[in-house]
């Protein structure tokens, strides 16, 4: 019976960086999306060309400097769009560069076996895969954190915050709560928790089948 | 006293790892036992102090006055690297000595030369982040030694519960502040 090992549990935390720092708000969940995508791009497309020429020693350091132009392009690239958001964000942008997400994706060194069996393409839709799907997650954290902590539902625009009132708390000073980072943490537990329950359960249910 | 307060507020009360999550996941998968966790402690408290070190003149005589403070990060990494690869090569000497781990301190690095306004708030910053990640690190590993005697859910036992400790211990951290609960009326 399959249970979530160390591996998928592996997967959360390695992106604690980019789930717990940021205000519980589905708008900054949708620019940490948007970022690491971006970086996800640049990092693959960069790791190629690393591969191409052969940089040894040099790639990591190489791979490390262009993820973090990429922050800042990206960073400057939003307060073209919004500046309030891009002071709002600050800080918080660099750190999907130190989420091992994006390093263990971009160093994955079975990567390298694709380049040269399947092309660059591969690589790249296999990361660009796997960022989608930690997108979705990601997106639906904040959708929770956003719904259960100010009961509203946040979109970025150029004036900063787009907010519409979607549940009346009674009692909104404990909602707050799970906007906060330690209802961040706490929500990250009881979803891997449940999440985990319901794995073994339907794992049970498969047998039983059988 | 405002150095106290500094070294209080960034390894307790906005602590790098707990709120900028900055070495989280170093300090979760750190189980090696007490001496592994001081080792990587001490180790990453040389490096990050002295790439502040190496970085402050940088920052302050060379990019400021030229108006290239903007490219803090590109030197953050120059300095980070460079200080890991000197503290990895003597650290090879010391048997069981960890190498490597260099993203916490680049993290914590562009914290501390963001944050801070004179050398010694970069340095007491920096020094506060490490003081943090350590404290995490023998938390975290109390925790998980307390889980394998634990009779908690099987289903939340390992990594939920130590998700929803870390919550716990954030609330712990921000007890003396209760803003959050009546809208700043007493905080």
């Amino acid at each position: 019976m399959k249970r979530p090992d160390n591996k998928d549990t592996f997967f959360i935390i390695s992106a604690l960086c980019v789930l717990v720092p940021v205000t519980g708000r589905f708008a900054y969940g949708i620019i940490m999306a948007v970022a690491l995508n971006w970086l996800m791009l640049w990092g693959t497309l960069m790791k190629v060309l690393i591969k191409k020429l052969d940089l040894k020693e040099f790639g990591s350091f190489a791979l490390i400097i262009v993820l973090v132009s990429c922050v800042m392009l990206f960073s400057m690239l939003l307060s073209l769009f919004s500046p309030v958001l891009a002071l709002a964000m600050g800080f918080s942008l660099y750190m999907t560069v130190f989420s091992a997400f994006i390093l263990g994706a971009v160093f994955n060194p079975e990567d390298k076996k694709i380049i040269q069996t399947s092309g660059v393409a591969a690589v790249l839709k296999q990361n660009m895969k796997k960022s989608a799907l930690f997108s979705v997650l990601l997106l639906v954290f904040y959708f929770l954190r956003d719904i259960l902590g100010y009961g509203t539902i946040t979109l970025p625009v150029m004036s900063g915050l787009w907010e519409k009132n979607i549940i009346y708390w009674s009692s909104q000073q404990f909602s707050v709560f799970w906007g906060s980072t330690g209802g961040a943490y706490i929500l990250l537990g009881v979803i891997l928790g449940v999440c985990s329950l319901i794995t073994r359960k339907t794992a049970i249910a498969r047998e039983a089948e059988r | 006293m405002n150095a106290v307060k500094i070294m209080l507020f960034y390894s307790l009360c906005s602590s790098s790892v707990l709120v900028y999550g900055i070495g989280v996941r170093q300090a979760f998968l750190n189980s090696g036992g007490s001496v592994r966790i001081l080792s990587v402690g001490v180790k990453v408290t040389v490096t990050t102090v002295l790439s502040v070190c190496l970085l402050y003149p940088v920052s302050t005589f060379l990019m400021i006055p030229h108006g290239m403070a903007d490219m803090l990060p590109f030197f953050c990494i120059c300095a980070v690297v460079c200080v890991s690869k000197i503290t990895d090569s003597l650290a090879g000497f010391i048997k069981n000595f960890p190498a490597g781990e260099i993203i916490f301190s680049l993290g914590s690095v562009l914290l501390a030369m963001t944050e801070g306004v004179s050398f010694a708030e970069n340095l007491l910053v920096a020094f506060s982040c490490c003081v943090s990640f350590l404290g995490l690190s023998f938390f975290l590993y109390a925790v998980r030694k307390r889980l394998e005697y634990t009779s908690a859910f099987s289903d939340f036992r390992g990594s939920p519960l130590i998700l929803i400790s870390m919550g716990l211990l954030v609330l712990v951290l921000y007890a003396w502040n209760i803003s959050w609960w009546n809208y700043g009326r007493i905080g």
